[in-house]
């Protein structure tokens, strides 16, 4: 779309259109069939006396795409395995099982993993509090990234980075060599061997002192170009004065943003989001929202965003995925959704959420609990909280994902009724 | 550049303002640090400081006293003579290296084993942390001076080795597992928190994490420690030259000078010889007592948690 | 309901005339190594029996800081100035033993996170018996009031033998009201009782709480970050920014004719899963002041759109906007005094 608006002569736009089409159909990445259980950890009498091997349920049998360009939504109830998908996408946990298809090819869930060739995917974590490392200044944090996968392209920063890691180089050596000298010295016995514990503690301070010299001055002096250029885009400025800044400093969404620009930082694909506004003060969320956005359309992302804020997702996404108890619910378009849910437990939560209207509302809650994750119930996980449910059918039989409506695919028996 | 000065000004008095703020809030730790430091500048001067050598062994000190034995305090000698004619003063001076060489080479011993064990303890758990508990729990149970008896015999050479290495051995072996609980305990907690989990979304490896992520976060608490385990190595030493384990007599040392005067009959008749080394080791471990106790407030995780509660 | 259970005491409705709660000018500072904070900073405001009080701010704008100044709870922090009148007592200055007397029989509060307040190793009807005790309110007659109270609150009697890890997070949160609400206090303070919720769970909850409230003719401040709830539960609603209220009004009000910039800039900031249209949703730039060091003008102005040189110079007063709904409606903003009005474009 962004290219539609840059080139005006008509031929290229239609030729780019097609191509665009082409590439449209494939996802950019399509997560067939995963799960991912966990061993439940049981106490010691339990582990003794039982043989039954229980385990949690989290992501149980979850089938879906997310398309190159768009922001895909995963909303649910705290526990319903939205996080624990994350994880195994960003190669954080191992599937239990599963198939991965990045941009129509089959890979292994290793690859899924940031390497130093091939970062496809990125974490922004819901917690800016202590997502970054307390001791690294802003600025660093993100370089980190680069560091970690040598792919630093600025010559002042190389330089730099050398000199204080050879200062680090002096105080490990340093604390190494004089451990060696001051045992060797109680080994050798005798006269003189007090001249090695005094070198070795002389040189154990001057590896302090250089170590702590260049540390500190020397790394100060870091600004690393590339990171800048993202810190500005994403609104920290000035930002040579957010990069040497550190995490303390700075407000939750200011951290925040740190956490995405050390995301973007090595281009990735696909940026995963858990949540990632919602330890933040509601004035700030949507700022941070759209810098996302913007951040999207001008390095072309794809946004797995995963939330528990429906009203976020419907403002922010462009399709949505409802999962209750580690399975898929109901995924279609924004407005399929919300506009015309066909699932019971979608109703229930958008009916559920507080809108800012005063006045009486008429609420049809479902009664009950959240089921297990660890016995779930059989059939339809909804079936005994939900209203329509019939339970000689939903008890039984598990509803498979259908498509009902075009691009709208739901599981439940009943969700012709409603179309 | 003239506003980068006067910032540089006001930063410099900013900074002594804050320094000021510490000592006036931190007393008993400016005191004890006032202490240590002017010991250390004791141990570091001496020969400038001290009024003769610590073995030079003095005469005429008045008709009756030739060789200058047991000469009470006086204007030339401040702290007495002992039984060779030997400057108390003198020797008290030169008999700080060896403290404070004993009170470093144990803590920094201590602190070079047992932190990186904690760390790797901490991080990596498994099989590899059940048996370093298991190796630090059982070494817990050892007295310190017991082992530095032990080892005083093992090590029979003379000179100051003779001493540094069984007390700073000592020490830092029963020290090394209060350093590593403290950061291994420090680590279980650090290990879980989202910037760990971050770094491996980055794909940090294990080494990167545990230098760049988890060390610089939990090495903090060990400092904690670093004070009692330097009292502990200084009352050691003492222990061990009362016992007549210590230093051959020219070296000076403060425990040795208490060990040559402690028979009864002399404390009574020459008490200079025990009470001014005597209270040189109290001086010295109170005030480190005085600083560990700021430094535990600050840097130990139990306690600043307590303080925390919102 | 109330009839057959005479104990679940209705809140009387004597003296409307005179507010239960009335806090004038009130200070409350925090002291840190740079200087005292000003948390809660000259805050007025009357409560009326029976009346529900939303109380809204971001984080660090001082709504919790009040709520525990109300109670008396502070920790490490002072009510340097003000009146905090209860029932006709300035609490403010009442001994700590007398307060001690008030809490939990006077005035309540609920806790984000008050599950934490339950003993995990004593049953939760044990709970419910100690606290009796405690205030010497122990005979069958109240036992049946807290059997009443747990029924009305959806915990059957059979749960009682159980221990709280036993329960939900949700009905755990139910159980601490029913513990609150027990000893029918007079004012009941909630800071954020639904927040760590989810979506059902929260909407239960809160659909629950507003029976109750209605029912028992209840008083509560209601202290949170989320407006949609403030919409579904309160009567009246007001706007805490940088230690002070800006706006204060009938939620109606609020909702569709605020009059502070910064109450509008809130409310368009939030999300609404009815809205059909894609509009962008607004955020406010800038950061709130340090409390520290706060400005002398308004502490708004920084971040306002519409900010004049006055609005920095002193501080502003709190202007009255005629209503018709006979709630007052007051707000700390010189576009609606008619002073300086015309200097806004």
């Amino acid at each position: 779309m962004m290219i539609n608006s840059s080139i005006n002569s008509p031929e290229i736009v239609i030729i780019l259109k097609s191509e665009i089409r082409d590439t449209e159909t494939i996802p950019l990445l399509k997560i067939l069939n995963l799960r991912k259980y966990f061993p439940v950890e049981r106490g010691f009498f339990q582990q003794i006396f039982s043989r039954k091997k229980e385990q949690v349920h989290a992501v149980d049998d979850i089938s879906f795409s997310i398309k190159r360009g768009e922001v895909f939504c995963l909303v649910g109830e705290s526990g319903c395995g939205k996080t624990t998908a994350a994880n195994v996408l960003v190669g954080l946990e191992k599937p239990t099982s599963g198939i991965f298809r990045w941009k129509g090819e089959e890979i292994s869930h290793k690859e899924l993993k940031p390497k130093k060739e091939n970062i496809k995917s990125q974490i922004v974590f819901q917690n800016p509090y202590t997502a970054l490392n307390p001791r690294m200044r802003l600025g660093d944090a993100v370089l980190h990234t680069q560091i970690i996968h040598n792919r630093l392209e600025d010559k002042n920063t190389k330089k730099k980075l050398r000199n204080a890691y050879l200062s680090e180089g002096f105080l490990y050596l340093g604390s190494i060599i004089s451990l060696i000298l001051m045992i060797f010295a109680f080994l050798i016995e005798g006269r003189g061997a007090e001249v090695y514990v005094m070198s070795s503690l002389g040189l154990f301070t001057t590896g302090i002192v250089i170590y702590a010299y260049y540390s500190l001055i020397q790394k100060k002096k870091i600004a690393d170009p590339s990171v800048l250029k993202l810190f500005d885009e994403i609104g920290l400025t000035p930002s040579i004065q957010y990069y040497k800044k550190f995490p303390h400093e700075v407000s939750g969404g200011e951290k925040q943003r740190v956490s995405i620009v050390r995301a973007l930082i090595m281009n990735p694909e696909l940026l995963i989001a858990d949540e990632p506004t919602s330890m933040l003060d509601v004035s700030l969320r949507a700022g941070i929202l759209d810098s996302i956005k913007t951040l999207q359309l001008s390095y072309n992302l794809s946004i797995l965003f995963i939330t528990h804020d429906l009203a976020t997702a419907r403002h922010f996404g462009d399709r949505v995925g409802v999962m209750y108890v580690g399975k898929l619910v109901e995924i279609g378009e924004v407005d399929a959704i919300f506009q015309k849910p066909l699932h019971p437990y979608t109703k229930a939560l958008i009916e559920a959420i507080p809108t800012p209207i005063p006045g009486e509302k008429n609420l049809n809650l479902p009664k009950g609990e959240v089921a297990d994750t660890i016995s779930p119930p059989s059939g339809c996980r909804y079936h005994p909280r939900c209203p329509i449910a019939e339970l000689s059918l939903c008890s039984v039989e598990q509803p498979p994902l259908k498509e009902e409506a075009p691009n709208h695919w739901v599981a439940c028996h009943f969700a012709k009724n409603f179309v | 550049m003239q506003t980068q000065e006067v910032n540089v000004i006001s930063r410099v008095r900013l900074m002594i303002g804050r320094v000021w703020d510490f000592i006036i809030h931190n007393k008993s730790f400016t005191f004890g640090m006032l202490i240590f430091i002017s010991i250390l500048f004791m141990a570091l001067f001496a020969e400038t400081l001290a009024p003769s050598h610590y073995a030079e062994r003095h005469k005429d000190c008045g008709e009756d006293n030739p060789y200058c034995r047991y000469d009470p305090p006086s204007a030339v000698h401040p702290f007495g003579t002992n039984l060779l004619g030997r400057d108390v003063l003198s020797r008290i001076i030169y008999g700080s290296r060896t403290t404070l060489l004993i009170a470093f080479s144990g803590t920094i011993l201590g602190l070079i084993i047992g932190v990186p064990l904690g760390i790797i303890s901490g991080y990596f758990g498994g099989r590899i942390d059940r048996l370093f508990t298991l190796i630090a729990d059982s070494i817990y149970s050892l007295p310190s001076l017991l082992l530095a008896i032990a080892l005083a015999i093992f090590f029979s050479s003379s000179g100051l080795l003779k001493i540094v290495a069984p007390v700073s051995f000592a020490t830092a072996v029963v020290y090394i597992p209060t350093y590593f609980r403290v950061i291994r305990s420090q680590v279980l907690q650090v290990k879980e928190e989202t910037f760990v989990l971050a770094a491996k979304a980055m794909g940090a490896g294990s080494l990167t994490i545990l230098l760049r992520y988890i060390t610089p976060n939990v090495i903090s608490s060990s400092i904690a420690i670093i004070p009692f385990n330097m009292t502990d190595a200084i009352l050691t030493n003492a222990g061990l030259a009362f016992l007549g384990l210590g230093i051959a007599p020219p070296t000076p040392d403060w425990g040795y000078d208490i060990f040559d005067a402690k028979d009864l009959a002399k404390i009574r008749l020459y008490p200079w010889l025990i009470i001014f080394p005597g209270f040189m080791i109290f001086l010295l471990s109170f005030a480190l007592s005085l600083i560990g106790d700021t430094l535990n407030d600050k840097f130990n995780p139990l306690l600043s948690k307590k303080f925390e509660t919102k | 309901m109330t009839s057959s259970t005479p104990s679940l005491v209705k809140n009387s409705k004597q003296s409307d005339n005179q507010p239960l709660l009335h806090v004038q000018d009130l200070i409350v500072e925090y002291p840190t190594s740079e200087g005292n904070l000003r948390a809660v900073d000259h805050v007025s405001l009357s409560l009326k029996n029976g009346e529900v009080l939303g109380l809204v701010g971001e984080s660090g704008c001082g709504k919790s800081t009040l709520g525990f100044a109300l109670l008396r709870l502070l920790k490490g922090g002072y009510i340097t100035d003000g009146k905090i009148i209860f029932d006709g007592k300035d609490i403010a200055k009442v001994s700590d033993e007398s307060m001690k007397n008030l809490r939990g029989t006077q005035i309540s509060m609920i806790f984000q996170a008050s599950q934490n307040a339950l003993n995990p190793l004593q049953k939760v009807s044990r709970h419910f018996k100690d606290t009796l005790k405690a205030h010497n309110r122990w005979n069958d007659e109240s036992w049946n009031n807290v059997l009443e109270l747990l029924n009305r609150l959806e915990i059957s009697d059979s749960r009682l033998a159980d221990y709280p890890f036993q329960f939900s997070g949700g009905m755990q949160q139910r159980i601490v009201i029913a513990l609150t609400l027990m000893l029918n206090p007079k004012l009941i303070v909630a800071d954020e009782p639904t927040t760590a919720l989810d979506v059902l769970v929260q909407a239960r909850l809160l659909q629950l709480l507003k029976d109750l409230i209605k029912e028992l003719n209840l008083t509560v401040i209601y202290i949170t970050h989320d407006l949609g709830v403030v919409a579904e539960i309160t009567k009246r609603v007001a706007i805490m920014y940088a230690g002070e209220i800006v706006e204060i009004a009938d939620t109606v009000t609020i909702f569709e004719n605020a009059a502070h910039p910064y109450t509008k800039a809130l409310i368009n900031a939030i999300p609404n899963v009815k809205d059909t249209s894609k509009k962008k949703l607004a955020f406010i730039p800038g950061f709130p002041p340090d409390l520290k060091n706060p400005p002398t003008g308004c502490r708004f102005a920084e971040r306002c759109p519409y900010t004049i040189e006055a609005c920095r110079k002193e501080r502003i007063n709190d202007v009255k906007i005629p209503s018709d709904t006979g709630i007052e409606h007051t707000v700390k903003c010189l576009m609606n005094d008619d002073k300086f009005k015309h200097q806004f474009t």
